[in-house]
């Protein structure tokens, strides 16, 4: 059998990644050594992470070029690694099993925020700090990331950020797609350090508020506390809440707007998909709100509360600032779909993303036109921009296999939580539902101030299986599925 | 003054027919047909490529005051008027079809004087038949955001026997002229108009269409069907856009009519044939007000138009590629059939007589509207106009700052780089450019 994928330049690559990753274990092993915390494992998984690249890297010596066919690898196994690697302090202090271990850590990369650990409060620092850093890397994007620092990526560059950013063509700022993504870096870093001044002078604890910015933009949804935001004060949370919808943003506009002539918020107005995702927001919080409103006595607390929510769960945060698991069915049922919808495209959010669904709304649209006059052309733009038939395709088809995936991992959850008993339809949907578009809570025994520990391990395997393959929207871990992938 | 014209097709003959009393003309031509349909000029001809050095020098291009590219080819008439420019000659004009040559002209004039598109030409002026239709004559400026049009008033018009000062008129436009047996006066407040009186406006495209309607009660039509997504029908489309009309435009090309859609964002762009009847019905083509057939052949034209009158158009505009045809076209009941050859042989012979770019000469030559840029030293800069040292015959129309369209009252000042629409009478004409 002759395989037509490059596995060696591939896994080459991976081990690069690899290499570079290990430097992001020395952050918490500051934080332990700051606040004397056990250090070992910090320094154990490091060494782990520098030995397999490099031991790797040197097996697989090559100078080859990787080509696109070779990216789905790099990025899919890549994921993957990182994930598993970045378990391993988890269970060395001896927090989690192993599987339970690899939920979290993958929950954490992939920036969905869904816990197995019942008990934060009593965490360490540094591992609290690492769930957080591991949602703050994973929001830019473990490649996107290794692009920008490393020389040996960038050759390559192009085809590995289309397969780990896929969907709509990734926007360029720079020729260079390395310039780029500094570009885009040096704005997430600029909103982090904000974010965290902001936090500061809310009253929040230096170390709470660089944890929960690294989660914030990165809409993850880790946070310190068990439950959630909603031990801080309501002035944090509404930070928190305008924060996330930064986070939702296309991290371009910022710095299109920071160089726009016009002022910065002509850049904004002008772009469709922002106004989409606000008349969005305002809507779905305003429903929300009025059903909130039988709930709570208060009107700010009400339109906090469900402004909040519905913030969280569209950007696919998945913070909480209440347990919304007592609100009435049709909130949940407002939350569910927004968790089908998520932020936009080029931001830290997952799910299906708003451009996509803009997309899909002005299909309908031009289809009822066009009963009404078979003979006319009409073409779909974005703003000025019109969008090729062949894109318009790839939303759609985008759309059923997102929906398909998550119709079939319904089934499947259901099956396996059935052995057990005790689960009810709506939970088990929410999860999935949550898992696919990195959200992170859902409803019942997933709820926001519950967690996924007591869910049998089959299960927790498959929500993890669902997070990745999110994270990645979906193609890129599929094609790996294919016979014609390796063998042409 | 010393022409050299190259190309004698329909436009290059019309030009030497128009200059050959007043002017020496000299024809380039290669093919031996169109040379010996110049015979009955009074023309010197030379056989030859104009877009050849020694074929240009051979017919005195070096000493020409002014040389005519028009043949049927862009790239041929750009070759050939910036060859001529470097042998020495004063003035070049080239004819294009693409508006795109035209851009890059504007920027890199390419040893090129002036060029004329015929596209813009014809487009603009279907344009004003069809969007103001009161109007005798009509210019546009800058690129089309700015009208001036002519307009005989008639009895019955709410404009008559009042003071200028009492009139309400459209925000975005102003009254810059009046016209009176011939006299050309620039009207002051207590002016009062008259029947028969030409009102020259100045303003928006929808102001002075606007106007126009409260001058005479005649409206614009809202719904315009364009029959042939060519070059003249999609100029023609993207010039009603800007005029914020949305036209319907019949293309029969596929991928053609797929581009056309995108690029025209506020047109109804329809892949059909202009001779679908049971399409046409089923859009109700035939309640439009106004119909244009620029497709590439005349049959097709004249066919689609008569279709077009017989399914209820009110005013029915074909385009015609031969000019031999404009007068069988309006025997048989077509409105208005225009040229784009005829267009633009007569922009060029009207240019030729004036020689000035920017420039338009209304009623034969008492008065002329320049538009020009606002020179740093310019005096009037800062001034308030009420004030300023612009001469009695002139009156500023309208001011175009950026993006900005201001239709400028006393108090309002012009800015350097500013882009200023002037009418004035023609003894004014010359102290006016000296001032900018």
């Amino acid at each position: 059998m002759k395989l037509v994928v490059d596995v060696r330049s591939s896994v080459h690559v991976i081990a690069i990644l690899l290499q570079w990753f290990a430097l992001a274990f020395l952050l918490p092993v500051a934080v332990a050594f700051f606040y004397g915390e056990i250090l070992w494992p910090w320094l154990l998984s490091l060494g782990v992470a520098l030995l397999l690249g490099t031991g790797l890297r040197v097996l697989t010596r090559t100078s080859r070029e990787i080509r696109a066919r070779e990216a789905f690898l790099v990025v899919g196994l890549g994921w993957l690694l990182v994930a598993l690697v970045g378990c391993l302090p988890y269970i060395w202090l001896g927090v989690l099993s192993p599987i339970d271990a690899l939920f979290e850590s993958m929950s954490g990369f992939t920036t969905t925020g869904a816990t197995v650990i019942a008990h934060i409060e009593s965490q360490s620092r540094s591992l609290l700090f690492w769930r957080a850093l591991s949602q703050w890397l994973g929001g830019m994007g473990i490649i996107v990331l290794a692009i920008a620092v490393l020389p040996r990526l960038a050759v390559g560059g192009r085809q590995l950020v289309e397969a780990e950013v896929p969907g709509l063509e990734m926007e360029r700022l720079a020729p260079h797609i390395r310039d780029t993504i500094r570009t885009i870096g040096k704005v997430y870093l600029s909103l982090s350090l904000a974010e965290v001044l902001v936090l500061l002078v809310t009253g929040v604890s230096l170390y709470e508020a660089v944890a929960h910015t690294f989660t914030t933009l990165a809409t993850g949804g880790f946070g310190t506390r068990s439950r959630s935001i909603e031990p801080f004060s309501p002035l944090t949370q509404w930070v928190i809440t305008f924060f996330m919808v930064v986070g939702g943003t296309n991290f371009a506009l910022f710095y299109r707007g920071y160089r726009a002539k016009l002022g910065f918020g002509s850049i904004f107005v002008r772009d469709e998909e922002f106004r989409f995702y606000m008349a969005t927001l305002l809507l779905a919080s305003l429903l929300l709100f009025v059903s909130l409103l039988r709930l709570y006595p208060g009107v700010e607390e009400a339109l906090r509360y469900s402004t909040f929510q519905v913030v969280s769960i569209m950007t696919t945060t998945g913070y909480a600032s209440t347990d919304f698991n007592e609100w009435g069915s049709t909130a949940k049922l407002i939350l569910l779909a927004l968790m089908f919808l998520g932020g936009s495209a080029g931001s830290t959010a997952g799910s299906i993303k708003l451009v996509r669904t803009l997309l899909i709304f002005k299909l309908i649209w031009r289809e009822i036109r066009q009963l009404l006059h078979p003979q006319a052309v009409i073409p779909i733009r974005l703003g000025s921009r019109v969008i090729s038939e062949e894109a318009l395709k790839g939303v759609m088809i985008f759309a059923i296999v997102y929906v398909t995936i998550f119709a079939l991992g319904s089934i499947l959850l259901m099956l396996d939580l059935e052995r057990v008993g005790g689960v009810q339809v709506p939970d088990a949907v929410s999860a999935v539902a949550s898992a696919l578009g990195n959200v992170g809570p859902g409803f019942g025994i997933v709820g926001p101030m519950a967690n996924y520990a007591t869910l049998p391990e089959t299960s927790k395997l498959l929500l993890t299986a669902l997070m990745w393959i999110g994270r990645l929207e979906i193609f890129p871990v599929i094609v790996l599925l294919t016979r014609s992938y390796w063998r042409g | 003054m010393l022409v050299v014209v190259i190309g004698a097709g329909q436009v290059g003959q019309s030009i030497a027919q128009a200059l050959q009393h007043d002017h020496n003309v000299i024809v380039i031509e290669r093919d031996k047909d169109n040379l010996e349909a110049l015979a009955e000029y009074d023309v010197m001809t030379v056989e030859g490529n104009g877009a050849s050095l020694k074929v240009l020098q051979e017919a005195g291009a070096d000493k020409a005051d002014l040389v005519i590219a028009c043949t049927n080819i862009d790239e041929a008439n750009i070759v050939a008027c910036s060859g001529s420019k470097q042998l020495g000659a004063a003035f070049t004009i080239a004819r294009v079809h693409d508006t795109e040559y035209l851009d890059t002209w504007e920027r890199g004039r390419l040893g090129v004087d002036f060029m004329v598109c015929s596209e813009v030409l014809t487009s603009e002026l279907i344009a004003q038949i069809i969007g103001v239709p009161a109007a005798r004559e009509v210019h546009a400026f800058a690129e089309g955001r700015i009208l001036l049009a002519e307009l005989l008033i008639e009895v019955g018009s709410p404009l008559v026997a009042q003071p200028l000062r009492a009139l309400e008129l459209p925000q975005g436009t102003m009254i810059a002229s009046i016209i009176r047996d011939g006299r050309v006066i620039i009207p002051k407040g207590d002016d009062v108009i008259k029947i028969g009186d030409l009102m020259v406006s100045v303003g928006t495209p929808e102001a002075v269409g606007q106007l126009n309607r409260q001058a005479t009660g005649q409206s614009t039509p809202q719904n315009i069907v364009i029959i042939g997504g060519g070059r003249i029908g999609f100029r023609l489309a993207a010039t009603l856009e800007r005029q914020g009309l949305r036209p319907k435009l019949i293309e029969a090309e596929s991928e053609r009519s797929r581009w056309l859609a995108e690029q025209l964002p506020r047109s109804q762009v329809f892949q059909s044939s202009g001779t679908d009847l049971e399409f046409l019905e089923a859009e109700r083509i035939g309640e439009c007000e106004a119909g244009v057939c620029v497709m590439d052949r005349d049959e097709k034209n004249l066919l689609s138009a008569l279709l077009l009158k017989s399914l209820g158009v009110k005013k029915v505009i074909a385009g015609v590629v031969d000019t031999h045809l404009i007068k069988v076209f309006e025997r048989v009941g077509i409105d208005v059939a225009v040229s784009a050859r005829k267009v633009i042989a007569e922009e060029i012979i009207r240019f030729t007589k004036s020689r000035i770019t920017g420039v338009s000469i209304l009623e034969g030559d008492r008065a002329e509207v320049v538009e020009m840029t606002v020179s740093r030293k310019s005096p009037l800069v800062g001034v308030p106009l009420k004030e300023s040292c612009l001469p009695r015959e002139a009156i500023v129309g309208a001011i175009v700052r950026k993006k900005q369209v201001i239709i400028p009252r006393g108090d309002d000042a012009v800015q350097s780089g500013d882009r200023v629409i002037i009418f004035s009478k023609k003894e004014a004409a010359s102290e006016v450019e000296r001032l900018l």
